[in-house]
């Protein structure tokens, strides 16, 4: 293994796997994109379940990535999602880590 | 999700829709815009009834300008009442109309304007047009302008309305075009207050165009809302990804 293989190997193992699961990523991406994100539309734009998105959201809570926000409109009770400084910079740096493991234009 | 395209679709996807969480106003615009235009236009068509009068003697149809020709000097009661109820009118009928129309998929907050676009400008105009608004409102009330200085003056609110609409719309603050709708539609009906009808009918056709401008941007924002309304229906349905 040359030395440049070696450092994109690391460079690999060194990626978030908290963001880097895709279901996780595409959350994380959603509530980048606005200020406090509804639970249902989440589900919609992500197409995961109930369940599901409900354990991924968990995780992402449990590592302070994103906060949930309970808040009632009229008298349905909404749950949102808000995604915190620590979750804004573990994608910006995860998206960084990426483009630099991708071959630059030209070079194989 | 199946790569990059994919989350950048994720990101437009979400920013469009919440922008209809209040930056946007959609057919809220349009019905603010008709309860705009409705007095000012009834106004200008008070003003032409009386021109057409005037010069044939009875009018063309004289059983359609009689409501306009009340009075000479003043405003019909029904029309003042009219002009001042639609501030209420939109605030009363905006939020539910927000409520059923958008974000059926439940409310996402947009990103909030960014700190270079501080609170204190927006301040400094709700500052001023408030300062504006209660010196014209007591000039009227009591009788401080009269003839062409009331009339130059309510010209320079007219034109300081539309200065503050739109910087109101490029400050960006949320729900800037409902705050902007109802902040006319107080303008249109403080204006009306005291004014004689005819002076009234010249001003209010800013007004007027105002309102128009605003419906053709609600149709025009709601057509786009169907497209992203249409694009979210076509996702998979959650559980199916």
């Amino acid at each position: 293994m040359t030395r440049r293989e070696e450092a994109k190997s690391q460079a690999i193992l060194a990626l978030d796997r908290i963001v880097h699961e895709p279901a996780r990523l595409a959350i994380l991406t959603v509530l980048a994109s606005a200020e406090e994100v509804a639970f249902l539309f989440l589900q919609r734009v992500t197409g995961m379940s109930k369940g599901n998105l409900s354990s991924h959201t968990q995780k992402l809570e449990a590592v302070g990535y994103l906060e949930t926000v309970k808040a009632f409109q009229g008298r349905i009770p909404v749950t949102s999602f808000r995604i915190t400084e620590d979750g804004r910079t573990a994608l910006r740096l995860y998206h960084q880590q990426l483009r630099s493991l991708l071959p630059k234009e030209g070079k194989p | 999700m199946k790569g990059p395209q994919d989350l950048d679709r994720l990101s437009n996807l979400t920013r469009r829709y919440a922008e209809y969480g209040g930056r946007k106003a959609g057919l809220i615009g349009v019905y603010g815009g008709l309860l705009l235009a409705l007095p000012a236009g009834l106004g200008t068509g008070l003003a032409l009834g009386r021109v057409l009068v005037q010069r044939t003697g009875s009018g063309p149809w004289p059983s359609f300008w009689q409501p306009f020709l009340y009075a000479t000097g003043k405003l019909p009661l029904w029309l003042m009442l009219l002009t001042w109820s639609t501030p209420l009118l939109f605030l009363l009928g905006s939020a539910p109309l927000r409520r059923t129309l958008y974000q059926p998929f439940g409310p996402v907050k947009a990103i909030e304007p960014a700190p270079k676009r501080p609170a204190p400008n927006g301040k400094l105009l709700w500052g001023c047009f408030a300062a504006l608004m209660g010196t014209l409102l007591l000039g009227f009330a009591l009788g401080w302008f009269q003839g062409e200085e009331a009339f130059f003056l309510r010209v320079t609110g007219a034109i300081l309305l539309g200065g503050v609409f739109v910087a109101m719309v490029r400050s960006r603050q949320p729900r800037e075009d409902e705050l902007a709708l109802a902040l006319l539609l107080w303008g249109n009906a403080a204006l009306a207050a005291a004014s004689p009808a005819g002076l009234w009918a010249l001003t209010s056709w800013l007004f007027s165009a105002l309102g128009l401008v605003t419906m053709a941007c609600g149709v025009w924002q709601h057509q786009a809302y169907l497209r992203l309304r249409r694009e979210l229906e076509q996702l998979a349905p959650p559980g199916q990804p």
